[in-house]
């Protein structure tokens, strides 16, 4: 081995300038490769911790849907399906609840409305919540101004970016204590409800875009949305009223002979039928429990986000098996489009790398096949001197695994120290698109081991795969023929 | 031979004038229609139950008072139930639909082609009745819908003021009544379908279904039940025709 190390390094060093041409291109790509790792990955585990501790926790139940469904609502524009309440909503709970992975969970509706600003309507998306629970699983939310919401009572937070832009837009000031008129345009129709604002929030881990929204109690939410709160069971329902309803065929109604009913004529209403058409009851919440009614999410954090696929997996084979159209899935799926930004970016940078890798393959490949073509004599007498086929091949395999590894740490190294000096310097999100992508404005990039075991991968790639054709044409050459070749 | 040809043209005439003079009077039958469920001389007033289906979810019921005055284009709708949504209410007054929410005390302004709450009925299907009017019939054939002879009309719509563009209707051939309606969108796809099975509440000279079913056919399982209860043709005082007594009513 010594003697073929010596081989390897004497042929390196004769050939300087090759060698460094190669060297270059290796150190230059590994080095891209573990910058652009190091800050994609940074940036990927700042997107993750901002949606994780602030939005979705790990995992989220829903109903299912046949288009994606995120935390913010159905991701396609214009559908016309609505977000489905989670079906068997108490059981799926207490299921969930019952894991010992589970940390803390947390229920949720999302709904958009109009926020009415004097003569103008804002925009708001509202997040419908159980403030105990909430509160415990993201306690990312700071309250600048006023309080957290109380359980039962109405009222909305709103972020602190939301309201500066209220004001700046429509020139009036909202604080805590002040009532805002919500009106919703979902597909039930128009609603109005009118809350207080009950306190202003700003997010501990800065993400513009995203502390627009505002938190609402989860019965105005519920009545904002149209969101069916009473149920059946409420009420003692005339057989004759279902009765449709309960048909197979409703068309064999057809087949049925005319059924008159002649009503009797009531006399007039008095004024007092009139006014007491409500029956006196309390128009409003007071009778409706909150957590048995309906909620389009469930939002599980777990102990050990490492757990997350399985526990992902045990909730959707628990669903199938209870038969509950329900669904479970990852915090990223949860976050919607803008998770995946980071990922699609990550794709595409590495189908960049892997096409730079190609290159320097083809390149090393070229430079060891004209020297072996050069030491055509050498290997000649090598191989006449008695060595076999493996020698050379290990001759060659060394050079290549020299070079490689050789400018290839270098690299690790060249990327190692810049990744480090950004990091103490930390890169400025000067936009909302990189404030969502570095999950945060300061991006202060790390080198993972991953990343540095990846590079290490591709190093090692491409000097296996870079020595295999040279070596192939190195052992084609008859030690005779070698022998007499002259150069 | 020609005494032959002229008996072959005879016949051929006469059918020709038969089938003509078979061709309904849509119009009229739409008329009739509208008469049956519009109320000129007299106001109305019912209860409807809606009880609406969805996959997924529990059954919601919702009870509405409605009362009409269709001579001056007003109605009034108000919810009696569910609980948390009592006191809400709708009042049209001629082109305008005022939405009332007892909670916050406010009004806004609503559309006759919106969904009552979250059910499959419209707050059009509670107005006043304007087949004839509102739309042109471009096709029509004879047909059974189960024993009951029908013709089976299709409309479209003269204008953007109604709910669907094109309908296709299932009229009975003896009463002038409708037993199943297909709601299109423009583009022709079927959106809803409402069957109005024969049973009926005999209100004076009028027949009004007493039950009728409403299909989402964009959103399969969803449908809605509606009930027609306490019809009457009682007068009614003037103030239920007011903001003031949606304002008063839920106070």
């Amino acid at each position: 081995m010594p003697v073929l190390l010596r081989i390897a390094f004497r042929n390196l060093k004769e050939h300087k300038s090759k060698t460094l041409i190669i060297g270059i291109i290796i150190a230059l790509g590994i080095s891209i490769l573990t910058i652009g790792n190091s800050l994609m990955d940074t940036a990927a585990r700042g997107i993750q911790k901002t949606f994780i501790e602030n939005y979705t926790g790990h995992i989220m139940v829903s109903g299912k849907t046949d288009s994606p469904l995120s935390i913010f609502g159905m991701q396609m524009a214009g559908a016309t399906e609505k977000v489905p309440v989670i079906p068997q909503y108490e059981k799926v709970k207490k299921y969930v609840v019952s894991l010992p992975e589970v940390e803390a969970v947390t229920s949720q509706v999302t709904g958009y409305a109009g926020i009415e600003l004097g003569e103008e309507r804002g925009f708001v998306i509202l997040f419908g919540i159980e403030p105990e629970s909430y509160r415990k699983m993201f306690s990312s939310i700071e309250i600048i101004e006023g309080r957290y919401l109380e359980p039962g009572e109405e009222g909305i937070l709103l972020g602190e970016s939301k309201i500066l832009e209220i004001e700046k837009e429509y020139d009036i000031t909202i604080g805590a204590g002040d009532q805002v008129i919500l009106n919703s345009f979902g597909a039930a129709g128009f609603k109005i409800r009118e809350v207080p604002v009950r306190g202003i929030f700003r997010l501990k881990q800065k993400t513009e875009g995203l502390d627009q929204i505002g938190f609402i109690d989860i019965q105005s939410l519920r009545a904002l949305e149209g969101m069916v709160v009473a149920t059946a069971s409420d009420f003692k329902l005339d057989e004759e009223e279902t009765k449709l309803l309960n048909l197979d065929s409703p068309e064999s109604l057809f087949s049925e002979d005319d059924i008159v009913e002649t009503e009797t004529s009531r006399s007039e209403y008095s004024q007092q039928e009139l006014m007491g058409i409500l029956g006196g009851g309390e128009g409003g919440t007071g009778s409706i429990t909150i957590d048995s009614g309906a909620w389009h999410y469930l939002l599980i954090k777990l102990k050990n986000g490492r757990d997350m696929p399985r526990i992902i997996a045990e909730l959707n084979s628990w669903f199938d098996r209870e038969n509950i159209p329900a669904t479970a899935v990852d915090w990223k799926t949860a976050a919607g489009g803008m998770a995946m930004t980071s990922d699609i970016m990550k794709t595409v940078f590495n189908i960049a790398i892997l096409i730079v890798a190609v290159v320097a393959v083809i390149i090393i490949m070229n430079t060891l096949v004209i020297s072996v073509i050069e030491r055509t004599p050498e290997i000649g007498t090598i191989r006449a001197l008695g060595a076999r086929k493996s020698f050379v091949w290990k001759m060659f395999a060394l050079e290549t695994f020299t070079i490689s590894v050789l400018f290839g740490t270098m690299g690790i190294m060249l990327g190692v120290i810049i990744i480090g000096v950004l990091n103490i310097i930390g890169i400025q999100a000067t936009n909302t698109f990189l404030n969502v992508l570095f999950g945060g404005p300061v991006l202060r990039p790390s080198v993972s081991s991953g990343t540095i075991l990846s590079a290490f991968g591709i190093i090692v790639l491409i000097g296996f795969l870079s020595h295999l054709y040279p070596v192939w044409v190195a052992l084609k050459i008859q030690p005779v023929k070698a022998i007499q070749t002259e150069y | 031979m020609k005494a032959k040809f002229s008996l072959f043209h005879l016949i051929f005439f006469f059918a020709f004038l038969l089938s003509g003079y078979t061709e309904p009077n849509f119009k009229a039958i739409l008329k009739e229609i509208d008469n049956m469920n519009n109320f000129k001389e007299s106001d109305f007033s019912a209860t409807y139950t809606i009880v609406s289906e969805k996959p997924g979810e529990q059954t919601s019921v919702m009870k509405i008072q409605m009362f009409r005055r269709d001579r001056e284009d007003k109605f009034l709708m108000l919810i009696l139930q569910p609980e948390v949504q009592k006191g809400q209410g709708y009042l049209r007054i001629e082109d305008n639909v005022w939405f009332y929410d007892p909670e916050s005390r406010k009004f806004s302004h609503s559309s006759l082609k919106e969904n009552i709450q979250d059910s499959e009925a419209k707050n059009s299907d509670f107005k006043v009745s304007s087949l004839s009017e509102d739309y042109d019939v471009t096709s029509w054939q004879e047909d059974k819908l189960g024993r009951y002879d029908v013709y089976v009309v299709e409309l479209e719509a003269k204008h953007s003021e109604v709910s669907y563009p094109k309908l296709k209707l299932w009229i009975r051939k003896d009463m002038n009544q409708v037993l199943k309606v297909e709601n299109y969108s423009l583009s022709g796809r079927l959106m809803r379908t409402a069957l109005y099975p024969p049973s009926y509440i005999k209100l004076g000279n009028r027949y009004l279904p007493s039950k009728m079913l409403f299909i989402d056919e964009l959103r399969e399982g969803e449908k809605s039940q509606v009930t027609l209860t306490d019809a009457s043709l009682s007068s009614l005082p003037d103030y239920v025709f007011t903001k003031s007594y949606l304002e008063r009513v839920s106070r």
